[in-house]
């Protein structure tokens, strides 16, 4: 369910990426310091985006020089952590540590080996992520028990499910103090997570109806076959299309800062993007293709 | 008050055409048509407000003044409106988006504008495919409404029409494109 939310590298300008680099890094510096080495595998691009919203009130971005265990030798430069900067490190953890959790009840046994270890390591960064992150981790807890129960009862309602998962992502705005700027970041990561939430869907619906998955869309659409028709693509086009554009007129509410043209390029040209490869199935090829290339590798 | 030359987003030396191209970008950008029922609409207003304030007080020089300037806010609710449904676009307008779906609840005439304002509501919470579901259903009842077919048509056409630019170009746009859009915009999305 992660890596949809990026940016489209071809248009951003050549300080906005060293800045989306810094960002990542920075995260991935909070990850280490607050919940220990391991954490930092729970590094992925939708955190960093939400990451990057979050410092979206920064009129200057500050930076410092850092190494770390990928770049021992050179120094790099990271966004500036600390402080508020931080709290995206322990959702990071959790909504990972929940991601693991959920894809242990599809899997069988062994093929649920790797999740299984990776969620008893992390046990210890999640249990500190939660005490860090207020109410956070309870608000994520009942949305996804919520979001069993409707996939448990085969729900054949999309904006029922993905208002589960949407919600999770909107309440990590709850730490913004101004009430407009809260507003407006809610409603962004509220159309953000209901987009990954449909556009995950997309991605597996194919594979899903083969294995006799649950999935929101062949529910909706009341599809079989293996194939999603054209007839469906073009509603989930047109619900999705609404999405951007709920969470691009909130975008064009917020305030200027070091971080809108990142933000603006990632909403308004990668998830564009992303949206088109889903649909055509690039995306999907490219993934597994990245699979494969690691099995060889190893 | 803010810089009225940073609101429009130009130097203090601008020439007036550049001025008015800013101007207007930022009008596209904040139009109403862009956050009809859009839940941030009045964050929108704000913003609207404050650059013809910023307009007027750079072109109060040149021009006479009082310029009411383009997108005022005024809600265009629909003739047909009946008694009945009031409250519950009153309870929708004022965001109270659980007390308006009680109230439609309650209500036993079910035809195309109980359908249209079941709609709104799902629309206002981002719950965009059942939002469409009703509109469908409140232009398959009533064919005739302009009201219910705008909703309709402002979802097929993918929300908001600022946001259907191509990313990185909003330069290459010049007056004749600029009105033309946005004669099409209020055909499109108003009575």
């Amino acid at each position: 369910m992660f890596g949809y939310v990026r940016p489209l590298k071809s248009e951003l300008k050549v300080r906005e990426l060293a800045q989306f680099e810094a960002a990542y890094c920075g995260l991935c510096h909070s990850l280490g310091k607050g919940f220990g080495p391991l954490s930092r595998f729970t590094l992925n691009y939708d955190l960093t985006f939400l990451s990057i919203l979050l410092r979206s009130g920064e009129k200057t971005a500050r930076f410092e020089r850092r190494r770390c265990a990928v770049s021992p030798f050179r120094k790099k430069c990271v966004a500036c952590t600390g402080g508020d900067a931080d709290i995206c490190a322990a959702y990071s953890v959790i909504l990972v540590y929940l991601k693991l959790e959920d894809s242990l009840i599809d899997e069988g046994f062994f093929r649920s080996l790797p999740a299984r270890l990776m969620r008893a390591l992390l046990r210890g960064a999640y249990d500190k992520a939660v005490k860090r992150s207020g109410n956070f981790a309870a608000l994520a807890l009942d949305a996804l028990r919520e979001l069993h129960e409707l996939e448990a009862a085969r729900s054949s309602s999309i904006d029922r499910t993905a208002d589960s998962f949407a919600r999770i992502l909107a309440a990590a705005a709850e730490t913004e103090k101004d009430e407009n700027v809260r507003r407006v970041l809610s409603q962004i990561l509220y159309h953000v997570g209901r987009w990954v939430y449909i556009v995950d869907a997309r991605c597996d619906a194919a594979e899903d109806m083969r294995a006799g998955r649950y999935n929101p869309l062949v529910s909706r659409f009341g599809i079989s076959g293996g194939e999603v028709p054209e007839v469906c693509d073009r509603e989930l086009r047109i619900t999705l299309a609404n999405s951007r554009a709920m969470m691009i007129s909130a975008f064009e509410l917020l305030p200027e800062g070091a971080w809108t043209g990142i933000i603006g390029n990632i909403l308004y040209a990668g998830m564009e993007q992303v949206t088109e490869d889903v649909f055509s199935g690039a995306y999907r090829h490219r993934q597994k293709r990245k699979r494969t290339k690691w099995r060889v590798d190893e | 008050m803010s810089d009225p030359y940073q609101v429009l987003g130009v130097s203090r030396g601008a020439s007036d055409e550049e001025i008015k191209k800013a101007y207007r970008e930022l009008v596209r950008k904040y139009h109403p048509d862009n956050y009809h029922d859009n839940p941030l609409a009045d964050l929108a207003q704000e913003k609207m407000k404050e650059i013809n304030e910023a307009y007027d007080a750079v072109t109060k020089g040149a021009s006479s003044g009082g310029n009411t300037g383009y997108g005022a806010y005024e809600r265009n609710t629909s003739q047909q409106e009946t008694q009945e449904f009031r409250g519950v676009r009153a309870a929708i307008n004022a965001g109270s988006l659980d007390y308006a779906e009680q109230l439609l609840s309650q209500i036993r005439n079910r035809g195309a504008e109980w359908n249209y304002l079941m709609g709104c509501v799902y629309y206002r919470r981002g719950w965009m495919d059942e939002a469409r579901s009703y509109y469908q259903k409140a232009v398959g009842m009533d064919p005739s409404n302009a009201e219910f077919r705008q909703a309709l048509a402002f979802m097929d056409s993918g929300g908001a029409p600022y946001v259907n630019r191509s990313y990185g170009s909003p330069a290459g746009v010049d007056m004749c494109d600029l009105c033309a859009g946005l004669m099409c915009m209020n055909m499109c999305c108003r009575c």
